[in-house]
């Protein structure tokens, strides 16, 4: 191991995020709902909406929350899964870096109402992650499991940055804040590199795969 | 009222998504065994699962050297589409592919239990949509072994909706963390006794029945839910820990049928054992601990809502009568599928 680094770099690069079977294979259900935790995107922007809202006042947040997760379900069901919308990974990234930035805006620089504007955009953008798990057949599992899985990570992240807020530190939700505005920087960097060739092939292969197993599903 | 509209509303159009998802609740994966005879000769089962009366569009493929490589027509045994035959391994199963095929259409898993000699133990392999085939290795260790069992046991509980009811139903009913503790732990302890009597067969009990008890259960504590907190004491509250022993035996019966339908490997049966209950385990407390950091949330961001759900409160009320009429429908089902 002359280049440990090498092994670290290659274990958080972006490409990890295409593998699916990061929890063995769980079924539609459970695959999609975990997905915030295999996509780097999806989990970036889910994590930075829920630093975002813990640095917002708790009346805020009551009537923020609920529009984020109305936003994901509407756009997931409406864009992604009847239209067929994919977000290109760079404006994913640039949500990623306005919510995490924004995270570390203190409640008097960031007025209630465009709080709410901004998690109503995450929302729309978070179901909409490029690199989502598509299934053949009836969607209502993936659908149910990506709207519960969003909605009980930002949940539950939420919950952990107020609690640390208030109990350690009232700068923690900033602090993750800044890491995910990080986060979002590089992967934006990484989506405007030329894909590698392997990965170039793997998506042509897709890409010539689909028309047939489309073929064949009906 | 307009809270209470809103969880009627949502426990009205959960119903149907949660009874269809039930339906889908039976663990039936396929099962593939390869039994070695003597010389270069195995003996082939293949059990497909049957979808809407016809049998699952996935096929068993030996490896290139053996012959036959495919099955002949099965048979319905009532469960599963059975076949059977003697295949030809010229120069043995190791290193070569078995394979599913058709599998990564589906969303069913498919365990494969082979035997390399005569005298060696039965190895055990997982197979999946995302991995519908593997190479038969030389000698497979014990951690092969555990991964697969622990995985099938994750993977039960998770999707045994039943399970998770009664689970949730528990956390309900007890508030006192120390008490409900103590209830988690008897509920454990009495569904691994009983999924280890069972997969070992020492206490033989026909699934139908079981499975419908587990709804009985479910619809027990339902009941318990909607006795008034003024009223005298409910069972549940004087005896948590006699209760979910008594139901987590039942369970235990339940999980056992999973087991038992992908058979346990002869050599490594404590250890497949100890694998599957430790994924049971596993995802039971997942299930737990997300459950209360949510409700924990929930409790901060809405109080007002969340003491809709406190004791004998109407919220409380109209989720038991949500879940009640849930578990009430799997009775009637899951009785009429046996007696009929």
């Amino acid at each position: 191991m002359r280049r440990p680094w090498i092994a670290i770099v290659l274990a958080v690069a972006p490409g990890a995020a295409l593998a699916h079977d990061a929890f063995g294979d769980l079924g539609p259900f459970y695959g999609s709902l975990l997905h915030p935790l295999a996509d780097p995107l999806q989990g970036a922007l889910v994590v930075g909406t829920a630093a975002f809202l813990a640095r917002r006042p708790l009346a805020t947040v009551r009537f923020a929350l609920p529009v984020f997760l109305a936003a994901a379900a509407l756009s997931h069901v409406l864009l992604a899964e009847l239209l067929g919308l994919v977000v290109p990974p760079l404006l994913l990234a640039a949500a990623a870096i306005v919510v995490g930035g924004g995270a570390m805006l203190a409640d008097r620089w960031v007025p209630a109402w465009s709080g709410v504007l901004v998690v109503a955009a995450t929302g729309a953008l978070v179901s909409l992650a490029p690199d989502r798990q598509s299934v053949d057949g009836v969607a209502l599992q993936p659908v149910l499991g990506t709207v519960l899985g969003i909605a009980i990570f930002v949940t539950l992240v939420w919950a952990m940055l107020d609690a640390l807020a208030r109990r350690v530190s009232p700068v923690a939700p900033a602090v993750a804040g800044s890491w995910v505005a990080a986060v979002g920087m590089l992967i934006g960097a990484f989506s405007l590199q030329p894909a590698p060739e392997s990965v170039r092939d793997a998506r042509l292969d897709k890409a010539l795969e689909s028309p047939a197993s489309d073929e064949r599903d009906r | 009222m307009m809270l209470r509209l809103a969880l009627l509303l949502a426990l009205v159009l959960s119903v149907p998504i949660t009874a269809t998802r039930a339906g889908a609740h039976a663990l039936e994966p396929g099962f593939l065994e390869l039994l070695h005879l003597g010389g270069e000769e195995w003996r082939v089962t293949w059990r497909k699962p049957q979808v809407s009366g016809a049998p699952m569009a996935i096929e068993a493929v030996l490896p290139e050297r053996c012959e036959p490589r495919r099955g002949q027509a099965s048979a319905f045994d009532g469960r599963a589409f059975l076949s059977g035959w003697i295949a030809l391994c010229k120069g043995g199963l190791a290193g070569g592919e078995i394979r599913i095929d058709g599998l990564e259409r589906t969303r069913t898993d498919v365990l494969v239990r082979y035997t390399l000699g005569q005298d060696l133990s039965p190895k055990v392999m997982r197979l999946t949509a995302a991995s519908p085939a593997f190479t038969v290795p030389e000698v497979q260790g014990p951690l092969g072994v555990f991964t697969s069992y622990l995985t099938l046991g994750i993977d039960h509980i998770l999707k045994g909706i039943d399970h998770l009811l009664f689970v949730l139903m528990l956390l309900l009913l007890i508030r006192n963390w120390k008490t409900l503790l103590g209830a988690v732990t008897a509920f454990t302890v009495a569904h691994s006794l009983s999924l280890a009597a069972a997969s070992l067969g020492w206490i033989i009990v026909p699934a139908p029945p079981v499975e419908a008890i587990v709804a009985l259960s479910i619809a027990f504590l339902a009941a318990e839910l909607l006795h008034p907190p003024s009223e005298k004491k409910r069972l549940t509250e004087r005896y948590p820990w006699v209760v979910a022993f008594a139901f987590g035996l039942l369970h235990g019966l339940g999980f056992a049928r999973a087991l038992l339908d992908v058979g346990l490997p002869e050599g490594d049966v404590p250890l497949a054992l100890l694998a599957f209950n430790l994924g049971v385990e596993a995802g039971q407390i997942l299930f737990i601990a997300v459950t209360l950091a949510l409700g924990a949330a929930f409790a901060r961001l809405y109080p007002a809502a969340w003491a809709a759900l406190a004791p004998g409160a109407q919220g409380l009320r109209v989720l038991a009568y949500g879940v009640g009429t849930l578990a009430a429908f799997w009775v009637v089902e899951r009785v009429a599928g046996f007696v009929a």
